[in-house]
């Protein structure tokens, strides 16, 4: 009981001082937000009307003062409205939200089952054919820049063959519902998504891989062979599950920042992410937009621990043991 | 077979008659697809987020009293007829049945609201120019007249032909302009649909006032990336790039079939800005040796390919209506003659080469550079290189856009000083199209609101003043040309150059283009029939 109050007072100290770095970050940078909140032609403003606007947005008071008041309208549940496109944040991080998941939770999807059982195959028949080119291609895809990757699936698969389209989450002003719709999406999140699980792949590839090799080595499975247990289960029953863990350690670890997006892979494609959207908001000095965009991702990043936490004695009985 | 199991004669009679019923009436025609660099938010005259190209899309949606023609004079739009009294008073008469997308009337009520509401409500690029405006009298549903605190022989360009008009009925009750989210108005084009950082969808206005609006539907798409943007021309997915072509990829993208690239002026300025406050800067000798230390032509060469405009001295581009045509070319010099200068002013050089004033101090400064334009950080580099061969020491220092902005410029408020030695920067284009002169010099904060320089000079300052007074246009110009002189002898920054206009547009889907000096091809006037 007391080991698992502990761990929630953990959780709020942390959630506390990310979002003080939060709340700090964006206002340390130099720059200002001004522009985007009367438009690029502030410098005609002069003086007294810049001041007035300051004043407007409350970015005359001091740090402090500013600190409470994001700390009270947080708790309030009051994200606020951005300072460049006047929308308030919850509305824009919803709008955003569901292609975010759509493109990383695809790929991660994709990449997890398919690193997964390529790495524990090919540990299982290492130094064959299999293990020498999908380590080699896992090694190269890793070496190779996420937008130049993008940049060349463009290039020939949609302006030299036309397959694909070239940017964006849907046509614009095309299709709205049906199978027309989800046809369209699909054909948007082709590229974008093969080029994220090309990426992602190749770590859970490795990292499998790895653990794979080492579980192999175990007693447990020269006993279970010499038992006369088949090969297929002794692969998927004893030795997969056992080099599961540190492969899930990673897949959690990508699930908490899954809601910040892909910002490269956005901006090569278009695609309409939270991504891009923080991007966007650091140029902008848009705090209010970053507040509510890091917030999302610390509350998170924070979640998918305690998710791991929880998952973690059921894969491995001897954590669960350790806590008790 | 696609038409097996018809009967062929009907489909026929069908295609023939609907052919010619779209030919009977000037119609509009078809989609245009167009792609912008941002999101432009909801396209109000207060949520609009940039001036190129939000401001022009907005305007399609909204109709000013005024429009430029090519030759950037006005036009009478929503205005009938102008009378003006000494340039003070002007008196206007609007058109007859112009009616909001809404269907309500368009009245002299709805003029004198625009102007109460934008100097109420502080925005950028209207505020300032409405409040120029002292007293609004409305005489009738159709005119009204707009008296000014003193005469401004401009006043119809910069600030009639730029002005937005609102609906009152929809914007009295807006307190908070910024969360404005309905873009409705009088012009040529309905804004229907905003997907945001997706698309807009704009329709044509079946009731415009005026000349058709040239195609059906406008689908306006955002794509941050200048990549993916010139991919998706080239694949036939977009009609139109908004964001100008650069100029290493121009012939490339003007080779391709169906593909054409559009090409003119652009005002923005690339400028060399001084700190003329700091030791050796502040004599005007040591910064017309440095202007006259870069090979103005080299930049354009090397860093635009030619397509550009060698700097006027005098800032003003040459094609503007304000611009002394004696200040618009830089004197080009050779190293040598450049160092003669300098002794001549009393320096010397030092053991290193570099020249030294009267006290010591070595001529070496800070050069900031953005670093996410790669034209500015080049042409840093290339002057660095110049100078050095002057006898002027440069280190380029390149920083985040907005870090070198507010080191030049701090809380975009000229009063609170300056932290800069020298800085690549620019001006955008309606600096240059509105002759802001007063602006960039005068030694008063807040008349001198672009003054990065710290320039102070009384001359200039009386000249400015008496420029935004005079009573007529040609005054006004040959105060402003005097102005000009005194920049190109003074040299407060150093103009290096206008980067020349490429927009690329597939010529299959939409030929109906005009270039605009100064603004490109993306205004009004490309979406109306001719």
């Amino acid at each position: 009981m007391r080991g698992a109050l502990g761990k929630v007072g953990q959780y709020l100290l942390v959630l506390w001082v990310a979002l003080s770095v939060n709340f700090l970050l964006p206002r340390v940078m130099p720059g200002s937000p001004l522009p985007y909140l009367v438009g690029e032609d502030v410098g005609s403003l002069g003086p007294e009307r810049l001041a007035e606007v300051r004043a407007r947005y409350g970015l005359d008071e001091s740090l402090g003062r500013q600190y409470l008041r994001y700390l009270s309208d947080l708790a309030r549940g009051e994200w606020g409205v951005s300072y460049q496109s006047g929308t308030p944040v919850t509305e824009a991080l919803l709008e955003r939200l569901p292609w975010t998941l759509l493109l990383v939770g695809t790929s991660l999807l994709a990449a997890t089952l398919f690193g997964v059982v390529v790495g524990a195959l090919a540990a299982w028949r290492r130094g064959g054919r299999l293990d020498g080119v999908t380590l080699t291609s896992a090694i190269v895809v890793d070496a190779l820049p996420t937008f130049w990757l993008g940049m060349l699936l463009i290039a020939v698969f949609a302006v030299q063959l036309g397959w694909f389209p070239t940017f964006g989450a849907t046509t614009p002003a095309g299709p709205t519902g049906g199978l027309a719709y989800l046809s369209d999406v699909a054909r948007h999140l082709a590229l974008p998504a093969l080029t994220l699980t090309a990426t992602t792949l190749s770590g859970t590839f490795l990292v499998m891989r790895y653990a794979m090799l080492d579980v192999l080595g175990e007693d447990y499975v020269r006993s279970a062979r010499a038992k006369g247990v088949p090969e297929r289960r002794v692969l998927f029953g004893h030795a997969v599950r056992n080099a599961l863990l540190p492969v899930s350690t990673m897949v959690f670890l990508h699930l908490g920042v899954l809601v910040g997006g892909a910002t490269v892979v956005e901006t090569v494609f278009a695609y309409p992410g939270v991504g891009t959207l923080l991007y966007h908001a650091v140029l902008a000095r848009d705090y209010p937009m970053l507040q509510g965009a890091f917030f999302l991702l610390t509350v998170s990043v924070v979640a998918a621990n305690v998710l791991a936490d929880a998952v973690y004695p059921l894969l491995d009985p001897r954590v669960g043991r350790r806590a008790a | 077979m696609p038409l097996s199991g018809r009967p062929l004669a009907p489909t026929v009679v069908a295609i023939l008659a609907a052919w010619m019923l779209t030919a009977a009436a000037a119609q509009p025609a078809g989609t245009l697809r167009m792609a912008i660099p941002g999101d432009e938010g909801s396209l109000t005259p207060y949520t609009y987020v940039t001036g190129y190209p939000g401001y022009e899309l907005m305007t399609l949606v909204y109709d000013q009293l005024f429009v430029l023609d090519a030759a950037l004079a006005p036009r009478p739009w929503l205005a009938a007829s102008l009378e003006t009294e000494g340039a003070q008073a002007y008196r206007i008469r609007l058109r007859e049945g112009v009616r909001w997308h809404d269907g309500q009337p368009f009245e002299a009520d709805d003029v004198a609201f625009t102007f109460d509401y934008y100097r109420t409500h502080v925005t950028s690029r209207f505020t300032g120019p409405a409040a120029r405006v002292s007293e609004i009298a409305v005489h009738g549903p159709l005119e009204l007249t707009l008296s000014l605190d003193g005469p401004d022989p401009s006043f119809v360009e910069t600030v009639l032909a730029d002005l937005p008009i609102l609906p009152e009925h929809v914007w009295r009750d807006v307190d908070e302009p910024r969360s404005a989210r309905e873009a409705m108005g009088t012009g040529p084009y309905r804004l229907v649909q905003i997907e945001p950082e997706r698309f807009y969808r704009f329709e044509a206005n079946t009731d415009f006032w005026g000349a058709t609006p040239a195609l059906e539907t406008l689908v306006v798409a955002v794509v941050r990336d200048e990549t993916a943007t010139f991919q998706a021309l080239r694949a036939g997915e977009i009609d139109m790039a908004v964001r100008g072509v650069p100029p290493a990829s121009a012939a490339t993208l003007a080779a391709l079939p169906g593909v054409e690239v559009a090409r003119g002026s652009n005002f923005a300025t690339t400028l060399l800005i001084m700190d003329v406050t700091r030791p050796g800067l502040r004599d005007p000798e040591v910064r017309g040796a440095i202007a006259s230390a870069i090979d103005h032509e080299r930049l354009v060469d090397v860093l635009l390919l030619g397509a550009g405009t060698v700097g006027a001295p005098g800032f003003l581009h040459p094609e503007t209506p304000f611009a002394n045509p004696e200040t618009r070319l830089p004197a080009s010099v050779e190293p040598h003659e450049v160092r003669e200068r300098l002794e001549a002013a009393g320096y010397l050089p030092g053991p290193d080469g570099v020249y030294r004033d009267a006290a010591g101090t070595r001529l070496s400064y800070e050069l900031l550079a953005p670093s996410n334009r790669p034209t500015r950080l080049r042409a840093a580099e290339l002057i660095a290189q110049d100078l050095a061969a002057a006898g002027i020491e440069v280190r380029v220092r390149s920083m985040e856009f907005d870090a070198l902005t507010e080191r030049v410029w701090p809380g975009f408020d000229v009063s609170r000083g300056r932290e800069y030695e020298l800085a690549l920067f620019g001006w955008s284009a309606p600096v240059a199209a509105r002759a802001d002169l007063m602006g960039l010099l005068h030694s008063d904060p807040s008349r001198g609101t672009l003054n990065l320089a710290g320039y102070a000079d009384p001359e200039v300052d009386r000249l400015t003043e008496a420029a935004s007074r005079a009573a007529d246009r040609d005054e006004r110009r040959a105060l402003l040309q005097r102005v000009q002189a005194i920049v190109a002898r003074d040299v407060p920054f150093v103009p290096l150059f206008y980067e020349g206009g490429a927009y690329a547009y597939r010529q299959d889907a939409y030929d109906g283009w005009s270039y605009l000096p100064g603004r490109g091809i993306l205004h009004k006037a490309s979406f109306l029939t001719r």
